[in-house]
């Protein structure tokens, strides 16, 4: 049975955001969590149109290249695996995230989910596989990984301009609601009787924790219902591979113990560990079963 | 009120760059936010610290006695102080009852305040945003940050330059919308900003 969502979620964002990236387990909780009492919509917001017109006063960043130890520090804080060394690769001075944001509307198009994991895919590929995905060639590349995504069609909308159109959209929603950093969420309750205290939606600015999202949800509804979480190997089944930080966030795993569950599960063949800079990522082992060690309490 | 002096903590260390600073708090009330900043402040800073009320302003000097606290009104003060400020805070005004006064003195801050100079002006909530924008920009002041906060103290946070490239602000606020309180690191196009306050 479909229901209808109770609160809508906007996430306005961007594919480069490495604050974004850092967020990436609290979003993906709170899809886990309440499913379909939930909508979360992507609206792109376009971080950085051109380098060369971007200064960030306050670390005095003027190029790629200084952007790097920006996104070291937000790996090391944030516990997510972040690759810098693609901002001292790049070196298009008048390099832009807007190609990329008009990739995910072209993948969006086509529905929240694939836009989702189109999204998730392309993040994973910037921040930690060092690819530029400013680029249509890598851009392509990606999208033919991503299950359920129409590549013909995605071509269509980015050479037609349906997919730029739906992108200058999202930039003057952005503004409409005073949206300039990202990760930024805007909460509005979407259920269809009236509810006491949930007329005006709620923006939350910046990385917050997900106790802070759920508090805001529960907010405009109370009666909102948390889903328990599902095992490591159906996670990882759906969402492909997943980081440590993501995985503890969606287990209820304490960040230091995380990496122990998961090790022990891969002496077992359930995932496999794909370590890279800052971090790794748990893939689908091919051992049996999908219980016994798939679920460790804390 | 944690989320204010962090912004203006900000501000401070943006403006100053380890220089000495000379700063122009208008309408200090008996507490002025520089006595958050009492030797914190590059060595040889300076400060003129103003309020039309006269015990305001002997509260504000016994807490802040390296500053000089006057009263007086910023919009009267003579033209030998034009260019040498670095930075005005203007804290809560009272736009709505006194909006020729406020007009008045952004106007005057135009000309006090040294080439790349700026404006810190906290708000109490949209309305005040849109006539605090509006009079900055007639004044000439272009309005570079503008950010919503979720304080008892203070709604929304206001930067302007006089210096500034047009288009660089934060559209005006949805009234409509209420922000969340506190503030998380994030990724700015606006002010070019990436980092923040961290809540997790």
């Amino acid at each position: 049975m479909t229901v209808a969502p109770l609160v809508e979620v906007t996430y306005f964002t961007d594919p480069y955001c490495s604050w974004c990236w850092a967020t990436e387990p609290m979003i993906l909780r709170l899809r886990e969590s309440y499913g379909e009492q939930i909508r979360l919509r992507y609206v792109l917001g376009g971080l950085v149109r051109d380098m060369a017109e971007f200064y960030d006063a306050a670390n005095d960043i003027r190029t790629t290249a200084q952007v790097a130890p920006h996104w070291r520090m937000v790996s090391e804080r944030s516990g997510q695996p972040i690759d810098e060394r693609l901002m001292e690769e790049i070196t298009d001075p008048h390099f832009s995230t807007w190609p990329a944001c008009v990739a995910v509307k072209a993948a969006q198009l086509q529905g929240e989910e694939v836009g989702h994991r189109f999204l998730r895919r392309l993040r994973r590929a910037a921040l930690t596989e060092r690819q530029n995905i400013s680029q249509r060639a890598v851009q392509e590349a990606l999208a033919s990984e991503v299950p359920g995504l129409d590549l013909e069609r995605w071509r269509q909308d980015m050479e037609g301009g349906a997919a730029e159109d739906a992108f200058q959209r999202d930039v003057a929603e952005c503004r409409r609601y005073g949206v300039t950093g990202f990760p930024t969420l805007l909460f509005r309750y979407a259920g269809a009787v009236a509810l006491l205290g949930a007329e005006r939606p709620v923006l939350v600015g910046g990385h917050r924790s997900f106790a802070t999202y759920e508090r805001v949800l529960r907010t405009l509804v109370p009666t909102l219902q948390a889903r328990p979480a599902r095992g490591v190997r159906e996670l990882l089944r759906d969402y492909g591979p997943l980081t440590t930080r993501e995985l503890a966030e969606l287990q209820g795993w304490p960040p230091e113990e995380a990496r122990h569950h998961l090790e022990g599960m891969a002496r077992n063949g359930h995932v496999l560990l794909q370590p890279v800079r800052g971090g790794e990522f748990w893939e689908l082992g091919s051992g049996e079963g999908d219980g016994g060690g798939d679920r460790v309490l804390p | 009120m944690r989320a204010v002096l962090d912004w203006l903590g900000d501000v401070l260390a943006r403006v100053a760059q380890g220089q000495p600073l000379s700063i122009l708090e208008v309408g200090c009330g008996p507490r002025p936010l520089l006595a958050e900043w009492s030797g914190r402040l590059p060595e040889g800073s300076e400060a003129l610290v103003l309020d039309l009320d006269e015990a305001a302003v002997q509260e504000a000097a016994a807490l802040i006695p390296w500053a000089r606290c006057v009263c007086a009104d910023a919009a009267r003060l003579p033209t030998e102080l034009d260019g040498r400020f670095h930075l005005a805070l203007v804290g809560r005004p009272d736009l709505a009852l006194r909006p020729l006064g406020w007009q008045g003195t952004l106007a005057r801050l135009a000309r006090l305040l040294a080439p790349n100079g700026l404006v810190a002006l906290i708000a109490t909530n949209a309305a005040e945003v849109a006539l605090a924008t509006r009079w900055l920009e007639a004044a000439g002041f272009e309005v570079v940050e503008r950010r919503a906060v979720f304080s008892p103290y203070a709604g929304w946070l206001i930067l302007a330059s006089r210096a500034a490239r047009p288009g660089q602000a934060g559209p005006e606020p949805d009234p409509g919308v209420l922000v969340w309180e506190g503030g998380g690191a994030m990724c700015d196009a606006a002010t070019g900003r990436c980092s923040g306050p961290e809540e997790v």
